[in-house]
């Protein structure tokens, strides 16, 4: 074989197995390129992903930190760096772990939760650990151990939820003592009441006694009897007073309604709904906060007891600027309104739920003291939206078709709006000369009492143990009274909002309340008020007050 | 085993034996790459054996000799693609193989499965003992290896090297002892 010829032909191999070579290291290089570019990608997006959980963890409201394996903090997000009083993680970087707890901890750490810890690779509990000022912080902690020997811990400040937790118990002991001292005081006013009324027939009567027969000793012994009315009235006076008058003071009923939403939630079944939803407007409103804190627990409470396993219901608070209809979800068979709304900005509190809802009649009577429909669930402790209405202006109104539900809207003024009405200036007056006189009480003795008295005085007075009807007969004559006295506490209607509705149509009406329960807060527009038990003597010095102690009087 | 240490070998060899050896070597030895080699591939660690025990048949040099040959002509190329900055003696060169140098082959290459060579015991300069453990039976390769490094680092020092290879895993596993002959 030609040498030459050898040598081209193993050069020629050479080359052909340096070209193949190259060729594979090109695909190889192509291949792996395509690889780096599907790597590079894929790194992207986690490191995406990674850079969104790190926000997620940096904006956290759970305190997170990490700790290498010699249990150095390596990571930390700002709420845990401030649970500790800490401006900035960096602060913490670098630190022991066991710097955050004091001794006694640590030897827990050491004897129980370590060892669960390193059994299960994971311990959840709560410790107190200590604050960069020395200040205790009590943490629910998760600890999870890490591939590389580091810890992973997560901590919640339950401080604020205990502080949370003692507040709503505290409000809710609150609540009951109001209802325990409340019931209390419907009883003892109940009793009052009608001891009341025996105590003026008694009264009355030795009064009458003492006119007819006048020897030394009947006269002694009537005085006596009288006397003895006296001081038995004044122990009637302090029952019927009992813990009744209203502390009014400034309150954000914002607060109160999300308080007691709050305090409420637990009852609720998790298959029912219960949402509280809260302008984020400030609600300032001059009320009784206990006394409107059992009103809207008692509406919710109502409400949850009206509704079936998957019913719901829906408190509301929102800000009246001016007076607007209400749109309850069915068609309403049942309606009541009480109480007067006339002064904007409002604060509106909405009860909605979907439960039994009321019949006209037990809508009628569950805000009547003592005669509402309770057994049924619905009128109980609704009279504290009328006890609440007493002491303050504002409008209640009820919606309700029973199988449908319930919808009891309440409106109150808010403090700037009775500012601004307070500054509208006064009625003119225009007293009426009438000799009519009205005499309203459900005690038909102490009715007929006054009635004779005021007769005696030249009034031409007439009397009423219903209220409606004496209300019925006022509208249709008001001109032809010149006089008007009313008991304050009737089943019918409380005098309180016999005064507002008469006065509404007489501005001018003189009214008297004459009632043995003469606690604040008094209707506006009486002309006076008047302590039962009534004698000629004191109810002559209340009339001659006002300038109407006889018709004559009232003319001139 | 990676296209680089082929290529490297087959280098060696032509230089040694002239390219008209390779050439029948590539010719003559079933290889399943076809005597094709990149060095930025990975081929079959069987081929190398073939043609390691092909060239001792053609040359008449013992396989020993001829993988002892190839890894003192094999390190200096290494060494010069990839320097050790402050590595001053041998000793240290070995001693990073395990913790830096395999550490950044694998940076480098992730399906490289470089031979577990470790430190035990050292002596300052004097002494070193290393622990060779391999899926491929390259132990005369390593030895080649150190030999150069020796060299590299320690011209005209005179250092001995005992070999013990284990009795049930001959050429893959192997015990060096690095001993100053001078005793200095």
């Amino acid at each position: 074989m030609n040498p030459d010829a050898d040598i081209i032909a193993r050069l020629k191999r050479k080359l052909e197995r340096e070209m193949a070579a190259r060729a594979a290291a090109e695909s190889l290089l192509e291949r792996r390129s395509a690889e780096l570019y599907e790597a590079s990608e894929q790194l992207r997006v986690e490191a995406r992903q990674v850079k969104h959980l790190s926000t997620a963890i940096d904006v956290s409201a759970d305190g997170v930190a990490i700790t290498d394996q010699a249990g150095v903090y390596t990571y930390m997000n700002p709420t845990h760096a401030s649970m500790f009083g800490y401006a900035h993680p960096q602060d913490c970087i670098g630190l022991s772990w066991t710097t955050m707890y004091a001794q006694d901890t640590l030897r827990r750490f050491e004897s129980d939760i370590f060892p669960q810890f390193q059994r299960n690779g994971y311990w959840r509990g709560e410790v107190t650990g200590i604050a960069n000022d020395g200040s205790k912080v009590h943490q629910d902690l998760s600890l999870t151990a890490l591939s590389d020997g580091g810890i992973l811990c997560s901590t919640r400040d339950i401080g604020i939820i205990r502080r949370r937790e003692a507040q709503r118990e505290q409000l809710h002991e609150m609540l009951l003592d109001a209802e325990r001292r409340d019931a209390l005081g419907r009883m003892a006013k109940s009793v009052g009441h009608d001891f009341s009324n025996i105590l003026t027939i008694i009264n009355a009567s030795a009064k009458l006694l003492a006119d007819e027969m006048h020897t030394d000793l009947f006269d002694i012994l009537v005085d006596r009897i009288m006397q003895s009315c006296r001081q038995a009235n004044d122990l009637v006076l302090d029952l019927m007073n009992f813990d009744t008058a209203p502390e009014r003071k400034m309150c954000s009923l914002s607060d109160l309604v999300r308080d007691v939403g709050d305090l409420n939630s637990n009852q609720f079944l998790a298959t029912q709904g219960n949402e509280i939803l809260i302008t984020s407007e400030k609600l300032i409103c001059e009320t009784d906060p206990t006394l409107f804190s059992r009103m809207v627990f008692n509406l919710i409470k109502n409400a949850r007891e009206a509704i079936e396993e998957d019913g719901e219901v829906c408190v509301s608070l929102e800000l009246l600027e001016d007076d607007q209809a209400v749109t309850p979800d069915f068609k309403p068979s049942a309606f009541i309104e009480r109480g007067q709304c006339n002064s904007f900005p409002a604060a509106r509190l909405i009860v909605r739920d979907n439960g039994t809802g009321m019949s006209q009649k037990a809508l009628d009577t569950a805000f009547i003291p003592f005669q509402s429909t309770k057994g049924s669930g619905r009128g109980i402790g609704l009279t504290t939206v009328d006890a609440l209405l007493q002491g303050q202006p504002g409008r209640m109104r009820a919606y309700s078709r029973p199988g449908e539900g319930l919808v009891i809207v309440i409106d109150l003024p808010l403090q700037t709006a009775i500012a601004h009405k307070t500054d509208d200036a006064p009625r003119a007056s225009n007293v009426s000369n009438a000799r009519g006189a009205l005499v309203v009480d459900d005690d038909e003795f102490h009715m007929e009492l006054v009635t004779e008295l005021l007769r005696k005085f030249g009034w031409d007075a007439v009397g009423f143990t219903n209220p409606l009807e004496a209300l019925s007969v006022f509208k249709v004559a008001p001109s032809a009274f010149g006089l008007v006295m009313t008991d304050r506490r009737m089943p019918q209607m409380s005098g309180d909002e016999l005064v507002q509705q008469m006065l509404q149509i007489e501005p001018d009406i003189p009214i008297i309340l004459n009632s043995g329960a003469l606690a604040s807060p008094l209707p506006v527009g009486l002309a006076a008020t008047l302590t039962k038990p009534v004698s000629e003597e004191t109810l002559w010095a209340t009339l001659d007050l006002i300038g109407r102690a006889t018709p004559q009087a009232a003319q001139d | 085993m990676k296209g680089v240490v082929f290529r490297q070998f087959l280098d060696f060899a032509e230089r040694e034996f002239g390219e008209a050896l390779v050439d029948d070597l590539l010719n003559s030895t079933p290889l399943d790459s076809g005597g094709v080699y990149t060095s930025v591939g990975y081929y079959d660690h069987a081929e190398i054996i073939a043609l390691v025990t092909a060239l001792s048949n053609k040359t008449g040099h013992s396989a020993r000799e001829l993988l002892i040959k190839f890894g003192q002509n094999l390190f200096p190329t290494l060494i010069s693609g990839h320097p050790q900055d402050g590595v001053a003696h041998a000793f240290d060169l070995i001693e990073r193989i395990h913790g830096v140098i395999h550490r950044d082959v694998r940076k480098l290459y992730p399906d490289a499965e470089v031979p577990d060579i470790r430190p035990h015991q050292r002596k300052g300069t004097d002494e070193l003992r290393i622990t060779y453990d391999s899926a491929r039976p390259m132990a005369d390769l390593c030895e080649g290896m150190i030999m150069a490094a020796l060299k590299h680092y320690n011209d005209g020092e005179d250092f001995e090297i005992r070999r013990t290879d284990s009795k049930h895993r001959y050429l893959y596993n192997a015990d060096f002892h690095i001993i100053r002959r001078d005793g200095r």
